[in-house]
């Protein structure tokens, strides 16, 4: 049973006068107890994911086609207030950058008593206690004095554990997790990443969708991964399958431009080109413009995303 | 018969520049028209009274209606907009002739200068204009002259401010450094290089002013400071009105509208050529 | 205690910007044209009464003795007195002061009632009708002369509705709700004016507000659109709007100058205005120092109230 299923889901965005494809029919399922990857350069619709799935897209973004279901619960049909009603509880997100991700005015307390009182029906004192114990549980020291302290008193690091505090507040079984550690020192990232498994994942089983473009990140925590392309998945598993035997060729390209496998930005340094912009992209194969094996048949077909025998997925002709 | 296409064409080239800006300057332009020619089209003086017609609603003979003295609205409502205008080009030219060579040398040389001229200008700017505007004019002397130089004085450190600002935007741009280097004076520095770079928010702001000159203008005379009877201003009018105004209600209504419409134009292209000046403000 | 420092040291910033103040008002009216003594005794005065008057007002004295002697004065509460009533100015300003200071501060309520509002609407939804009308208002609101909107008023709600009284003032201890209904539609006329350049400025700063990240965090956290916009987004909105607010209550003691001439209301722009008529000195100089004083302290209240909204400016928290 997957606690989150997405289901041909289409985002596009308008610009320009015309509707284009940032994500294009991205289907996947979140299983309970496990940090699900989703990898890919930068313009990638990594991140157009995540806000069709909160359904907090801007307003020029809209969702075209397919569904999201939480359990039970269609979020692409879901009215105002009931999604409002998931956010926080049972579906929640963190951000790249905890420094703007808090209200600058608030007192943090605030900040964590607000929405615990929005999601369960909690007395001021109770509220207050059930918060002094999450800012205890993401390991913030003094918490009892913190609580009074405004954003600007606390560093990225510190910041990016409150908004985890926030964010598991009300027990989510979901949470997305933007690039939660794109702006950290590489020490604390390793940190914070092991506190959503431990707070998550062990404690509560619940799912995590990590959004990164860093193959570290993703070796480090992730159970499963989605390599995404030009707003397109273009390969699904197993991380050590994936890590072991990458079967696309951008996949390959993305783990070779990784220095011997460690922690390092993935720049395609290897490969030539860049990604193609919404409304450039090209027929057929979206990678086939970069792609060292790219055939006269990858230019007119777009392949679809089959399991191979490992039962890793991979969308490429060159396994057909 | 090509020069009216190019112009019509000119025409609808800021027409789609600017909407804003281009119907600000349309009614500026028709209202300035119709003021300067009055006495070739209208058949009455301003101060003809007619003493058969006094309070006479809107008619034929007198499309506005007329005031106590059975003088004629409309004409005196379009001989008020010379007053208006006269106060407002007087004393927009004034403060930005002074308040354009202060901010200038403020923002050009900086330092010592910058405190000794701009320090007297925030004190100026700590006061409501119509305060000032009334002590001086009270105290000098209540003619259009006085008027416009106490108006100035309130617009000199609004233009001395916001020259300074763009001076000091562009003060260190290349062409200006390049022009230094090649050994231009100070004064050719500051009047062919910085001056035509660091002019146009003064301009915008001379728009919005102007439309603030008639608003002053109108409210120094409706409180008996301003333009003395029997001129035709339109804020005099209003203060006559007021005591018929329940028996003759054009008599407010007609200079009232007026105003409106002039400083309304002013806003309208002073707004526009903020737009076209600085597009991301337009798209927010 | 860091709030009332940080007061302390805008104070201390103020005076000199007070002291200019008081020096550029006492020039203006000493170097313009115009004897206060031959105003007091009329044109037909001799040369000797003349000098006498001059001495007692110590026109005699060099300008800077002058100032020196009416800033001494000036500092120990005694402003100085009437020409022609000899009546106490401060007397006169005890009188008038109330009656400026409720017109403003209830034309400026009225502003931030109108514009906050339909600021917040027009920017949540642009190009909705919120949206139009702040437009319009924006535009109209300072095209329009406010003593000809007052004219308007009193025709339409006074003479005409018969709703509000067309003038006259009601002291707010004799008659409660009198006085409110006859600080109305003058509050109402200012306010046009300011809320027409406040419902501007309130959409600019929320549409920024709701571009920044914290707003979707909020939204992601589940928390009602209500609170994100009326609690969370109006106060990082709030200190644009505020200084606007600080910049025109310049705006809002001129404007009052001409509708408290309008509605009869016994105000000090008023008595500027008629004791200017009559060349009055001390009056003048002391009205026009009473509203300067009134703009820096409006200021000084800004900078407190930017101290309370931002913490990271009074150093607040834990």
């Amino acid at each position: 049973m997957s606690l989150l299923s997405l289901r041909h889901l289409t985002t596009e965005f308008y610009s320009g006068g015309r509707w284009l494809e940032a994500v294009s029919d991205v289907s996947f399922d979140l299983l309970p107890g496990e940090i699900l990857g989703l990898v890919g350069e930068s313009g990638c619709g990594k991140s157009t994911i995540a806000y069709s799935v909160m359904r907090l897209l801007a307003s020029n973004a809209r969702i075209s086609g397919g569904e999201v279901w939480l359990g039970d619960v269609n979020l692409t049909d879901a009215s105002e207030d009931a999604l409002q009603d998931l956010r926080g509880s049972r579906l929640s997100m963190i951000f790249q950058d905890p420094m703007t991700a808090l209200d600058s005015l608030f007192t943090v307390g605030h900040q964590v008593i607000e929405t615990l009182q929005e999601h369960l029906a909690l007395d001021p004192p109770a509220a207050r206690e059930r918060a002094l114990d999450l800012l205890r549980q993401v390991g913030i020291p003094a918490a009892e004095e913190r609580l009074k302290a405004y954003p600007y008193q606390f560093s990225g690091g510190m910041s990016q554990r409150i908004a985890l505090a926030i964010a598991i507040s009300c027990h989510p079984q979901v949470l997305i997790a933007d690039e939660p550690t794109t702006a950290l020192d590489v020490t604390i990232q390793a940190q914070i990443l092991h506190l959503i498994r431990r707070l998550l994942v062990e404690e509560q089983g619940a799912g995590v969708l990590l959004i990164t473009h860093d193959l570290g990140v993703v070796a480090q925590v992730c159970d499963r991964v989605a390599v995404m392309y030009a707003g397109k998945i273009v390969e699904f598993g197993a991380v050590d399958a994936i890590f072991r035997d990458p079967l696309h060729p951008y996949t390959q390209a993305l783990l070779n431009s990784l220095p011997s496998q460690g922690i390092q930005r993935g720049a395609l340094e290897n490969i030539r080109g860049r990604v193609p912009s919404l409304d450039d992209r090209p027929t057929g194969c979206r990678f086939h413009p970069r792609c060292p094996h790219a055939l006269a048949i990858c230019r007119e077909e777009a392949p679809p995303l089959l399991r191979r025998d490992g039962g890793q997925e991979v969308a490429c002709v060159l396994y057909d | 018969m090509t020069r009216v296409r190019a112009l019509l064409h000119r025409l609808r080239e800021w027409h789609a520049a600017s909407r804003s800006a281009f119907l600000g300057a349309t009614i500026i332009v028709l209202l300035a028209l119709m003021t300067a020619t009055v006495s070739l089209y209208m058949p009455y003086k301003p101060d003809a009274m007619d003493f058969m017609a006094p309070l006479s609603g809107p008619t034929g003979a007198h499309l506005l209606g007329t005031d106590n003295f059975g003088r004629d609205i409309l004409t005196r409502v379009l001989y008020g907009y010379q007053i208006s205008l006269a106060v407002a080009l007087g004393s927009v030219g004034f403060g930005l002739a002074v308040g354009v060579t202060f901010g200038l040398l403020a923002g050009y040389f900086g330092g010592l200068v910058d405190n000794i001229i701009m320090r007297p200008m925030d004190v100026l700017m700590a006061f409501p204009a119509i305060v000032l505007v009334v002590a001086l004019t009270g105290f000098v002397g209540r003619e259009i002259a006085v008027m416009v130089l106490a108006v100035a004085v309130v617009y000199v450190p609004i233009f001395a401010r916001v020259m300074r600002g763009s001076t000091l935007e562009v003060v260190n741009e290349l062409y200006v450094e390049g022009a230094r280097a090649r050994g231009a004076s100070h004064l050719r520095l500051m009047l062919r290089h910085i001056l035509p770079n660091a002019i146009a928010p003064v301009l915008i702001q001379a728009s919005i002013l102007m439309g603030i000159a008639i608003l002053l203008e109108s409210a120094l005379s409706f409180i008996g400071l301003g333009t003395q009877p029997p001129d035709p201003s339109l804020g005099l009018m209003l203060s006559e009105g007021r005591s018929f105004m329940q028996q003759a209600p054009w008599m407010v209504v007609a200079p009232g509208v007026a105003i409106s419409l002039a400083v309304l134009g002013f806003n309208l292209l002073g707004n526009g050529l903020q737009d076209l000046l600085n597009p991301a403000r337009k798209r927010q | 205690m860091r709030l009332l420092r940080y007061i302390a040291s805008r104070l201390l910033l103020l005076l000199p910007v007070l002291f200019g103040t008081s020096v550029l008002i006492f020039l203006l009216l000493r170097l313009i044209p115009g004897d206060p003594a031959q105003v007091i005794l009329g044109l037909r005065a001799t040369p000797e009464r003349l000098a006498i008057v001059r001495t007692e007002l110590g026109l005699d004295l060099p300008v800077h003795q002058q100032y020196g002697q009416w800033l001494g004065k000036l500092l120990q509460g005694d402003l100085g007195k009437d020409f022609r009533s000899n009546e106490a100015v401060t007397t006169l300003l005890a009188v008038r002061l109330p009656v400026t200071i409720q017109l403003t501060l209830m034309s400026l309520g009225l502003a931030v009632l109108i514009a906050v509002p339909l600021g917040i609407r027009a920017a949540i939804k642009p190009g909705g009708p919120a949206d139009r009308f702040s437009m319009l208002l924006g535009l109209f609101g300072i095209s329009i002369p406010d003593f000809w909107l007052g004219i308007m008023l009193i025709l339409l709600f006074a003479l005409g509705l018969r709703m509000f009284p067309s003038s006259g003032y009601v002291r707010m201890d004799e008659n409660f709700l009198g006085n409110l209904r006859s600080f109305f539609l003058p509050a109402l006329t200012l306010a046009v004016g300011l809320s027409a350049v406040l419902v501007r400025i309130t959409r600019s700063a929320v549409l920024e507000v709701l571009e920044l990240e914290f707003v979707r965090f909020l939204r992601a956290k589940g928390l009602r659109e209500r609170l994100v916009v009326y609690q969370h987004v109006l106060r990082n909105a709030s200190i644009p709007i505020v200084t606007v607010i600080g910049l025109q209550f310049g705006y809002l003691l001129g404007g009052a100058v001409i509708v408290e001439e309008v509605f009869s209301l016994p105000g000090v722009g008023r008595l500027i205005v008629s004791y200017t008529l009559e060349r009055n000195y001390p009056v003048v100089q002391a009205g026009m120092l009473t509203v300067a004083f009134m703009f820096i302290l409006v200021n000084l209240a800004t900078d407190v109230i930017y101290a309370l909204i931002n913490p990271k400016i009074r150093g607040g928290g834990a």
